[in-house]
């Protein structure tokens, strides 16, 4: 018990744990982050592009403001703390490589982003003197005399590789404006107003100066090509990725696979387990049916027993009634016969005179005083037994004693009707006769308690049985009707009637009647209201059973103080059952 | 390193390509306009706007329950406190002028060196520093204000988790994104109506771009989106005062970062006075001379400053609602 307890808490926990790590192993976030990560990349590729684009497009005026450049660098900036958050940053530790990307495209950007800012403020400047140098220089141009044409030549050779390279971004005009650059100011003699000069000269040196920067600042960051470090950073960080994906799906399929084996083991465990129950069970199944079938058989032998000691407490009811029965007759046939016997001496006397009588008469000579005197004797005997009347009463009392003899014979008819055991065991029969012959049997119960029989019969019903136990049911109900009715006297009246298809029989008493409890276990085994000793409790039970093997049916109605009624249903002779 | 290094990005090429094509006609002809108009609105949240509201003038913010964001940006009258240099907590006097709290969502980065990437981490640095708000820390902060009812619920609704430095700190931004000053004349003029602003605005905007000052102060903003040194043309050390500050040097250490700041927005430039980073010059015609002088290196007419005062004049636009 405590082992399977255990099992079952350790798949549980086991479950519990495996499920956890499956479910973390598999949720959809992880590959969320790797969606994220990736588009985070992407965004980057595609705003260094767009930067690039910018840069050029500030550098050569088709941009006019910085916002877009701006949002751009700022992003590049915010992004390398956005990369130390990512998902990407989680697999740093289990590749060199990837980590060595992030910082090398950390630095790229934090550089990149510092000559952006450096380029926008150079870039500003450049193209302010750009665009404002050489017009300014043809002004002067004008303003220097024809006398003067070499510094005029001069000045005019600057602003022309000015505008060149304003223009056209002719490069090869750079040397030219530089070293010019130094020298225009010698041509201040030259102005009234300085002050033209001076500014052009600034702007001049401010777009040699700038346009270095703002050239070197622009190809730095060009060349500061962020896109093949984030493609190498985006196929580590896949390659990554998918190898702990993998990873993870082979730790998950571990888990799913261990899970499967632990239930299956466990699973296994308990079939054993069920196994070993299933024979036990079958064992202990066995064993209680052996029991049971023992105690059955028991039971069935102390019933049979019972039924016989009932049979036998019956019989002897029975035989008691019987032996009263034929003791009346033959008390009083043996009184007759004794009576007779005494008789018998006066008819002796005289047939003995009657003899003496005629052994005088055959004697020749016959002495006629002897004969007279033998002849007087006969007379006298003769009218001595007139005068008592003793023929008559020897004739009445043998008439009596025939009668009771035939009494004798009749319960003996009876008897064997009742019983019948010469006959077979299921065949028609008249209830009416079974009846009758159980009346007589009982007769003697039934006179002790002074009860009146009152029959209420049909002549024909018949019913299909065994007769022997029909009578034995009737015989049950009439000894428990003659029970009940106390000794003062009363009545038991049956009525026997046909219902449809059967043949009712009921037993209706004047006795003391039963309580409500008494009905309830009247048809129950051992149940008796009699003393100890004197019931078995099987009388109606048996008769119960009796009825139910006969497809009837037995019922009882009564009320304390107020008799019973005992009715018994069976179906006709004729009826198909 | 020359040209020929970018053919190994073969990407480039193309745009290099289109780039020279275009290069002859773009240099004359001014096609696209440098200033965009300001967006209606910026991406935020209203719920976390409306908290930011509040802790923008919530004093205990300030170590010492004296000073709130508003006590320098004052909401009503252009975002600014009309001092060169702000005073922080105890009277302590800063180091820099501050600047307008409108549309500053639109800079590319904060303050005056552009050392704060985000709105969010300019707060955290304006509070946290012992000269303004003088906060020890931010937890100090969240202690301040976590039992205050209106906050404690505010932040549960807004942010579905306790108050915390981060939330306040993008609470306060998300509101400060909400501060734009859309539909101004000019940008209605930019979107098509001619007749938004006056001849002589325009004549200011021709000359704005004419002179270049448009070069630093384009986009949007009218500047915000880049770095740039002052004096460009001519060494600021000329000019007593504007040179002492180094700018972003302090921060990076490059020399070429020296007197480098960020390109201040010239949108409500009109209306918030004194200029620069020190807050050093008063007026705007002052401001305009200094910047055609360094960084412009030109003499520009009086009249022409008159008009691109006209122009700026009609940068303002409409304050946010509920301010």
């Amino acid at each position: 018990m405590r082992i399977k307890l255990i099992l079952l808490a350790l798949l549980l926990i086991t479950g519990v744990v495996l499920g956890t790590f499956y479910y973390k192993n598999n949720s959809a976030s992880s590959n969320d982050e790797y969606m994220r990560s990736l588009a985070l990349i992407n965004q980057l590729k595609q705003t260094n592009a767009a930067l690039n684009v910018l840069l050029l497009s500030s550098r050569y005026g088709l941009q006019a403001d910085y916002d877009e450049l701006a949002k751009k660098n700022v992003f590049l900036a915010d992004s390398v703390a956005v990369l130390k958050n990512s998902n990407i940053a989680g697999y740093i530790d289990s590749n060199v490589e990837l980590s060595d990307s992030i910082r090398e495209l950390e630095e790229k950007i934090i550089l990149k982003v510092d000559i952006v800012e450096n380029f926008k403020a150079h870039n500003a400047v450049l193209r302010n003197s750009i665009k404002y140098a050489p017009p300014l220089g043809d002004q002067l141009v004008e303003q220097i005399k024809n006398d003067k044409q070499k510094q005029r030549n001069f000045l005019e050779s600057v602003n022309q590789a000015l505008y060149r390279w304003a223009l056209y971004g002719d490069k090869s005009q750079a040397d030219i404006i530089q070293s010019g650059a130094r020298k225009i100011l010698d041509l201040l003699p030259l102005f009234e107003n300085e002050v033209p000069l001076i500014e052009y000269s600034s702007h001049v040196i401010a777009v040699v100066e700038e346009q270095e920067q703002t050239q070197r600042y622009l190809e730095n960051a060009l060349s500061i090509d962020l896109e093949p470090t984030l493609g190498k950073m985006e196929s580590l960080y896949t390659a990554s990725y998918l190898a702990h994906s993998a990873e993870k799906e082979r730790l998950s399929n571990y888990a799913i696979i261990g899970y499967g084996l632990l239930t299956l083991l466990v699973a296994a465990y308990f079939a054993l387990m069920l196994r070993k129950s299933y024979a036990e069970l079958e064992g202990k199944v066995e064993d209680r049916t052996a029991k049971i079938n023992s105690a059955y058989k028991e039971l069935k032998e102390s019933q049979d027993q019972l039924i016989q000691s009932e049979k036998m407490a019956s019989l002897g009811q029975m035989v008691a009634g019987i032996a009263h029965e034929i003791n009346t007759p033959l008390g009083y046939v043996n009184n007759n016969v004794s009576i007779v016997n005494n008789l018998f001496l006066s008819m002796n006397t005289l047939t003995k005179g009657l003899g003496n009588v005629y052994q005088e008469a055959i004697k020749i000579p016959h002495d006629k005083k002897i004969l007279s005197s033998h002849l007087v004797q006969v007379l006298r005997q003769y009218r001595r037994m007139q005068q008592d009347g003793i023929v008559e009463e020897a004739k009445e009392l043998l008439e009596d004693s025939s009668h009771g003899l035939n009494d004798i014979a009749e319960l003996v008819k009876n008897l064997k009707s009742f019983s019948r055991l010469d006959m077979r065991a299921i065949e028609r029969f008249n209830v009416c006769d079974g009846l009758d012959s159980t009346l007589k049997i009982a007769n003697s119960i039934l006179r002790k308690s002074n009860v009146d029989v009152i029959k209420n019969y049909i002549p024909d019903a018949l019913i299909d049985c065994n007769p022997s136990k029909i009578n034995q049911v009737f015989l049950n109900i009439i000894t428990n009707a003659a029970q009940a009715i106390p000794e003062s006297g009363g009545q038991l009246t049956i009525n026997v009637e046909k219902i449809g298809n059967n043949v009712r029989v009921g037993f209706v008493d004047t006795g003391e009647g039963m309580d409500e409890e008494t009905q309830s276990k009247i048809f129950d085994p051992f149940f008796t209201t009699k003393p100890v000793g004197e019931g078995t409790g099987l009388g109606m039970s048996i008769s119960y059973k009796i009825v139910k093997e006969h497809k009837g049916r037995i019922e009882v109605e009564s009320e304390k103080g107020r008799g019973a009624v005992i009715t018994v249903e069976f179906p006709c002779h004729d009826s198909g059952l | 390193m020359g040209l020929s290094m970018l053919e190994i990005n073969k990407l480039y090429i193309p745009t290099i390509i289109v780039a020279v094509c275009l290069l002859v006609s773009a240099v004359h002809v001014d096609a696209v306009e440098p200033i965009l108009p300001i967006p209606y609105s910026l991406p935020h949240d209203p719920a976390k706007a409306a908290l930011g509201k509040k802790l923008f003038s919530d004093v205990r913010l300030s170590q010492d329950n004296t000073l709130s964001c508003e006590s320098c940006h004052f909401l009503d009258r252009a975002g600014v406190d009309f001092v060169d240099r702000s005073a922080g907590i105890r009277g302590q006097i800063g180091k820099r002028n501050s600047p307008t709290v409108f549309n500053t969502g639109l800079n590319f980065r904060q303050l005056w060196d552009g050392r704060a990437d985000t709105l969010e981490m300019q707060i955290e640095m304006a509070v946290k520093s012992p000269t303004v708000m003088g906060m020890a820390s931010w937890d100090e902060v969240v202690e301040k204000l976590k039992d205050i009812d209106e906050y404690r619920q505010g932040f549960e609704v807004a942010y579905k988790e306790p108050i915390n430095p981060v939330n306040i700190q993008n609470a306060i931004a998300e509101f400060e994104r909400t501060l734009l000053t859309p539909n101004s004349p000019f940008d209605r003029f930019l979107r098509g109506d001619a007749n938004a602003i006056s001849p002589i605005a325009k004549q200011g905007y021709s000359y704005f771009k004419a002179y270049g000052c448009v070069s630093c102060h384009q986009g949007a903003n009218v500047g915000g989106n880049l770095f740039q040194k002052i004096g460009v043309l001519k060494d600021i050390n000329l000019r007593k005062g504007l040179s002492a500050d180094m700018g972003r040097f302090a921060i990076t250490g490059n020399e070429w970062d020296k007197r480098v700041f960020k390109v201040p927005s010239l949108r409500l430039a009109v209306l918030t006075p004194p200029y620069f980073h020190d807050g050093s010059v008063s007026t705007l015609r002052e401001a305009i001379d200094i910047m055609t002088e360094f960084q412009l290196g030109r003499q520009v007419p009086e009249e022409h400053k008159d008009a691109i005062i006209e122009f700026l004049k009609t940068l303002p636009g409409e304050w946010p609602e509920g301010i």
